[in-house]
This record gives structure tokens, C-alpha cells and sequence, in this order.
């Protein structure tokens, strides 16, 4: 007796530990479904920006209404691309059909799934769709061009530029935007003496070091990198890059950034500079809206000075950012409605920008706004409504890490060259360009 | 239940659910982990056989024997710096007054309970450069020279990576020795003093020998620990700035999920078992098993 009450508990366990894994409820059998069946499609929407985790809840709130035939599994996710990225692959990796939609940063970050067949091409569902018809002609070709479409366009254009503080620019003296970097180093050392950081930037996020070295080679040379990964010359050869490292160390050496720059993270920059410690930030445009917010008319919006003073004339054009292939939202290519999610993701585009436009004032859309139907919530701020013209003058605008680095671990160490670049007092700039040479150099 | 437990075929399945999942979750992916680390692959897009160009190629660059070397200094600093200290402290504290050992012993245990994701952003808040508790309390101390930005700094960011794992898992050390310096028969203390010997004779001749096979299991459990440091490098510095900190846990989660190469993962995954194995040899026989006679 006892020996099969040990046995039946022993059943019960195995049992009940099968039994924990299905938290699906069974569907009964005698129940039919309902009248108008609904699409079930389940969204993964990536948050690494704080600012984005609004626009995340708004989109979450009115998803219902915008797509009533639609049962939408809306899942927010928040971390840093490479928490989130990794999470997708690893969801990919592992079998897992359960996302039919999610957010990609493009670049070697999508290379993977596309090269494993995970992402479906949407090019004959975007022409059906009247896709192009909505967006702005710039970005359209942009999409069209590409050989196969993997992701609908989701950011707005995006550049790497400087946000300052007005007022401590008063404070300190500086009457003038510095375009030269002569003019730019002593305007950083007024702001030092002023009593402010004079400039941040989330240095921790590896990415960012890198595309702040990055566009200050831009003033030069904006096609060093390309040649560089494409084997037409090295990095260590590249005097753009070279005057750029060195302009950066200088600026390290003479205390412009905070002490602990290296391990500075976005959010912390980005603090530092909302509460007026830092007078100048460097960020993505994507974040202009929000600093416009914050300061009002005392936001300013300038670009990387540049590097020769004779080039004074180009300030401005040649600016690392821009639209990025396969950047945007993605769709399982194992979904069971192709058609239906490919929908949903250029709805998720409409609605994540209608946000940007409407609320947050951002003009930097990839869809016409003016045919949309969308009117910016006031008269644009002064930093937003300069960013705008000023877009329509850029020139070559390209991406080391997301257009033009092919492999995921080249974007990983060039992103470790740059972030040792700023900590590590010992680590020259010739160390740093061998090291992106290596870089380029891996598989 | 002598009759239940009798019999073989009840003990196997009772165990049956433990073993399927060991052999599941323990076992099968570490075999796994020995083929991968022969194949060249991202995880996700392409699978082909590299042979031994994986463990080549760690062997050849220096970022897998510098990670190496940080994790090996973090293992000694565990083996000294926890399981060591903790037993002498669990010495010390057995010697004290009952109250004060009730006290001491939940103090210890404080640190344990926290998540070390929360113990790691509690321990950056303490280091930051700018604003952290420690460089204030030097400039409240008129030490303002030894302010420094403890994690970018090449000569002290390890060493404070190595003190949050420490405060964390000190306590768990003390409280373990603690326990079998107690289950030691009393009469053997009392047998000592009426013979006359000290604190430390007693503690060398009766206590330490007791407990050699606890403190040799503490000795293990940190320096492996020690080894396998990768939370609080992770929420800390991430292995940066650049490789500053860089252990080998965190360069086996680097090669896998930002490179892509899951293959180099597991190679440098497969050294790091094989490096286990050799340090638990190390420690059983420098802690050998010895009769000990009263």
C-alpha cells in the first residue's frame, strides 16, 4: 500500500512539472469561436531610449482602435540595443515563432536573421500596401533602392549632432557657435572656467565614442571609413581619422569631459546635461525634441566644428546618421499572417511617428506629414525648426557601426577601440587606429 | 520506508525527475558546449565545421588570456579575500558572547539576501567618479588625492569589481564556517582548557581540523565564484571601459551575443571548464582529506 501511495506521488510530481510549463488554457472544444475571428499577432517593441517609453504606452493604448480586426500581443522591452537585439536572436535562435513583429537596429545587428532566413521580404507587400505614397520622397527611394526590404522605417532620420546649453554659452563668454575647432576648444575652456562640464556624451554606450570620433573625421574626409572597411586604405593611413583621435584625446587631456567619461552611459549624459551641469551634449537628433522641451528657445542645435579652419564653409554638411538599411520594424518570416503583420509593422511606423510629429514636435519624419494629415503640436522650438532647414543641406550622411562596418564583431571592437580610447590615458591614437584596422580585419 | 528505499527500482524513480533535468540542463549542454566549440557558427544563420581554428584563435590573440588572467586574480582574491577571511572571522566570532553573536551573524547575512543586479548599482553609485559616496566621504576626510574614478582606473577597477562579489558573499562564508565550528563536540573545547591550551592552539589542534572539510567546501564554492565572476561586471562596466575589466565570463557572453561567434564562445567556454577542473584539483590536494585523532 504504502509502496504505491510513494509511486502515485511520484506520478503526481512529474505530472504537475509537465503541467507548470502549458499556461495556455486549453480550449474547450464545445466552445465556438467567436463570430469575427480575430488576427493574432504579437509585437516585441524595443525601448532604449527613456523618451521612447511614452511613445511605447501610447502606441500600446490606442493599437486596439487603430487595428480592431487585430489581436495584438503588444510586449514592451527595455535595455540597451544590445540587450534587446540579443534577445530577439536568441528567441530566433531557439525555435521561438512566438514574435511576428519587432523593432531592429539595423546594420550587423540584423545581418544574422536575415542571413538565417528569419526575416520576411517585404518588398511586394510594401507595393501593395501604397507604402511609398506616405513617406517623405528622400526616405522612399531610400527603401527602394535597397535590393530586399527587411524592415519598415521606424526612427526618424537620425544624426549625430551637438545640443548646447544658451545660457551657459552667456555665461562663459562664447557670443559666437564655434565652427573651427580652434574656436571650439576655447569655447569648451570658457565653459570650464565658467564652472560647467563643458561636454558629454554617454561614452559607456560604446557606440557613441565611436560615432563621436567618428563625425569629427567627417569634417575632413567623410569617405575614410568607407574606404577603409572596403579595403582601400587603412585606418591607420586616414589623417581624418588620425586628427579626429587626436583632437578627441586633447579634449580628454585637458578635462572637457567628466572623469569618469568611460563610464558614462546615455541616460547619465543625458542627466547631466538636462540639469544644466553640462553646457554641451553629444547626441543623436532623435533627442532634440525632448532637449527642446526641456530648455525651451535656450536649446541650441550646433554641428562638429571643423577640424581645418580653411573648411570653415562645410560646417554642417557632411554629418554621420542618416535613414539605416534594415533598421526599423521586422517581420517573422514564419508568421502565419505575412499579409497582416506586414500591416501592423507599417501601422506601428504611422503611429510611433504620428507621436514624434504631433506631440513631441519632431519634424525629422520619414512620412509626409503634411499628407498624413499630422500638425505639429506649436510652432516648432528654434533648435527643431534650425535642425529642419538645416537637413536639407546635408550631404554625405552614412553610419560607421550600422551602414558601413559588415560584421557584427567588428562593430564590437571598433565600439571597445574607442570606448579604451577615452578611458585609458596609455592607449594611443596610433593603437586605437590599428586597433579599428583589426577591426575591419575581423570575421 | 526502509522498504520503500529498499528497493533499487524506487530509488531510481524518485530520482528519475532530478537526474532527467540534471542531464538536461547540466550535463547535455555542456557536452554541447564541447561541439560547438568545433564548429564556426553565429547561432542563428550558418553552422560548418572549424575544427581547432576556435581554440586556435584564442590562443593566438591576447584578449582571452588577459580576460583569463583577471578572472584567475579575481579567484585568488576570493580564495584570500572571502573564504580565508571569512573563516578567520567565523573564528573570531565564535569566541564572542552569545547576543553579540546572534547580532553579528545577521549582519552578515544582509548582504546575501540582496540581488547582486541591486548590489551592483548600489556598489556604482558608491564608486562614481562625480558624485559617489566614497570619493565625498575622501573629500569630507581632507583625502581629496585618493579621489579617483575607481572603475576607469586601470590600477583599482578590478580590485573594486572583486570587493562587491566579496560583500556579497562574505557573510554566506562566515555563517557556513560558523555552523561547523558549532557542530564540534563541546567536550573536546572543555578537555583543551582543562589542559591548559589558548585560544589559537585550540583553534589549530581541535577547531580547524574539524572543519577542514567546510572550510575546504567554502575554499571551493569562492574560488570557483571567484572564477565565474559576471554580474557584477556586467551591470558595472559591461568589461569596459575598452577591456579594462574584461573576465573571461564576460568575454564568453561578448563573443556570443555581440560578436556572433557562438563557436569561439564555446571554445573559450571549453578552456574555462577544463581551467575549473584543474583549480578544484589544486584545491583537493592542497586541502586533503587526513585522520584526525583526540
Amino acid at each position: 500500500m504504502k509502496r504505491k501511495i510513494a509511486l502515485a506521488a511520484a506520478f503526481v510530481l512529474a505530472m504537475s512539472m509537465t503541467a507548470c510549463g502549458n499556461t495556455e488554457p486549453k480550449s474547450d472544444g464545445d466552445n465556438k469561436p467567436a463570430e469575427t475571428e480575430k488576427t493574432e499577432l504579437s509585437v516585441d517593441f524595443f525601448v532604449t531610449e527613456d523618451n521612447m517609453l511614452d511613445i511605447a504606452h501610447y502606441i500600446e493604448e490606442v493599437l486596439p482602435e487603430q487595428f480592431p480586426d487585430y489581436e495584438v500581443k503588444f510586449e514592451i522591452t527595455q535595455g540597451d540595443a544590445q540587450t534587446v537585439e540579443t534577445k530577439i536572436r536568441t528567441a530566433l535562435a531557439s525555435g521561438s515563432n512566438s514574435v511576428d513583429v519587432w523593432w531592429c537596429h539595423g546594420g550587423t545587428w540584423a545581418t544574422p536573421m536575415i542571413n538565417g532566413n528569419f526575416v520576411l521580404e517585404m518588398g511586394d507587400y510594401l507595393e501593395s500596401s501604397g507604402f511609398y505614397e506616405d513617406m517623405v520622397p528622400q526616405v522612399a527611394s531610400f527603401v527602394r533602392e535597397q535590393e530586399k526590404i527587411y524592415a519598415i522605417p521606424f526612427e526618424p532620420t537620425s544624426y549625430w549632432i551637438n545640443m548646447y546649453n544658451k545660457e551657459a554659452f552667456e555665461k562663459a563668454g562664447i557670443t559666437e557657435v564655434p565652427r573651427t575647432m580652434d574656436a571650439f576648444m576655447e569655447a569648451l575652456e570658457a565653459l570650464k572656467e565658467a564652472g560647467y562640464t563643458p561636454i558629454v556624451t554617454g561614452a559607456k554606450d560604446q557606440w557613441m565614442a565611436l560615432d563621436f570620433i567618428e563625425t569629427l573625421a567627417y569634417t575632413i574626409s567623410p569617405e575614410d571609413s568607407w574606404k577603409a572597411v572596403n579595403g582601400e586604405m587603412k585606418f591607420v593611413d586616414s589623417s581624418a581619422w588620425r586628427e579626429a583621435a587626436e583632437a578627441t584625446r586633447e579634449m580628454i587631456d585637458r578635462g572637457y569631459f567628466p572623469e569618469n567619461i568611460g563610464l558614462m552611459d546615455r541616460t547619465e549624459a543625458d542627466a547631466l546635461f538636462s540639469t544644466g551641469q553640462a553646457a554641451i551634449i553629444s547626441e543623436t537628433s532623435s533627442t532634440l525634441t525632448t532637449v527642446c522641451q526641456e530648455f525651451g528657445d535656450n536649446a541650441g542645435v550646433m554641428y562638429y566644428p571643423m577640424l581645418h579652419a580653411e573648411n570653415a564653409d562645410q560646417y554642417g554638411i557632411n554629418i554621420s546618421g542618416g535613414q539605416k538599411a534594415n533598421c526599423g520594424f521586422m517581420v517573422n518570416a514564419a508568421t502565419k499572417h505575412p499579409e497582416e503583420a506586414v500591416a501592423l509593422a507599417i501601422g506601428l511606423s504611422k503611429l510611433r511617428n504620428q507621436y514624434e510629429y504631433t506631440v513631441l514636435g519632431n519634424v525629422a519624419v520619414p512620412f509626409d506629414a503634411e499628407k498624413m494629415g499630422w500638425t505639429l503640436p506649436e510652432e516648432p522650438a528654434e533648435g527643431v525648426a534650425q535642425f529642419a532647414g538645416d537637413m536639407k543641406k546635408f550631404e554625405y550622411s552614412k553610419n560607421f557601426l550600422q551602414d558601413i562596418m559588415p560584421t557584427s564583431t567588428g562593430t564590437t571592437l571598433s565600439m571597445e577601440a574607442a570606448s579604451k580610447f577615452f578611458t585609458n590615458p596609455d592607449y594611443s591614437v596610433e593603437e586605437f587606429l590599428q586597433d579599428l584596422d583589426k577591426a575591419v580585419a575581423a570575421e | 520506508m526502509q522498504k520503500i528505499l529498499g528497493s533499487k527500482k524506487n530509488i531510481f524513480i524518485f530520482c528519475a525527475p532530478a537526474a532527467i533535468l540534471f542531464f538536461t540542463l547540466v550535463i547535455y549542454p555542456i557536452f554541447y558546449i564541447f561541439y560547438l566549440a568545433l564548429r564556426k557558427t553565429d547561432g542563428i544563420s550558418f553552422n560548418e565545421y572549424a575544427g581547432l581554428s576556435n581554440y586556435r584563435q584564442i590562443f593566438e590573440e591576447s584578449y582571452f588570456m588577459n580576460a583569463n588572467l583577471k578572472s584567475l586574480g579575481l579567484a585568488v582574491f576570493a580564495t584570500l579575500g572571502i573564504a580565508l577571511l571569512g573563516t578567520v572571522i567565523a573564528f573570531l566570532t565564535c569566541g564572542l558572547k552569545r547576543r553579540v553573536q546572534r547580532f553579528y551573524k545577521t549582519s552578515y547575512l544582509i548582504p546575501f539576501v540582496l540581488s547582486i543586479s541591486v548590489i551592483s548599482q548600489l556598489w556604482l553609485s558608491i564608486y562614481h567618479s562625480e558624485w559617489g559616496v566614497l570619493n565625498r566621504l575622501l573629500e569630507f576626510f581632507h583625502l581629496s588625492s585618493l579621489r579617483r574614478a575607481w572603475l576607469s582606473d586601470q590600477n583599482t577597477a578590478m580590485i573594486c569589481v572583486a570587493i562587491v562579489g566579496m560583500w556579497w558573499v562574505l557573510g554566506m562564508t562566515i555563517l557556513l564556517v560558523y555552523t561547523g565550528i558549532m557542530a564540534v563536540p563541546g567536550s573536546y573545547y572543555e578537555a583543551a582548557k582543562i589542559d591548559g591550551a589558548n585560544f589559537w592552539q585550540v583553534s589549530g589542534y581541535i577547531t580547524f581540523p574539524l572543519c577542514k572539510n567546510i572550510i575546504k567546501t567554502c575554499v571551493i564554492i569562492n574560488t570557483i565564484g571567484g572564477f565565474y565572476t559576471f554580474p557584477q561586471v556586467y551591470v558595472m562596466t559591461k568589461g569596459g571601459p575598452g577591456d579594462l575589466t574584461m573576465t573571461v565570463m564576460m568575454l564568453i557572453y561578448r563573443e556570443a551575443f555581440s560578436n556572433a561567434r557562438l563557436g569561439l564562445s564555446c571554445a573559450i567556454a571549453a578552456v574555462t571548464i577544463l581551467e575549473s577542473v584543474v583549480i578544484l584539483a589544486v584545491i583537493n590536494f592542497l586541502i586533503r582529506d587526513q585522520e584526525t585523532e583526540f
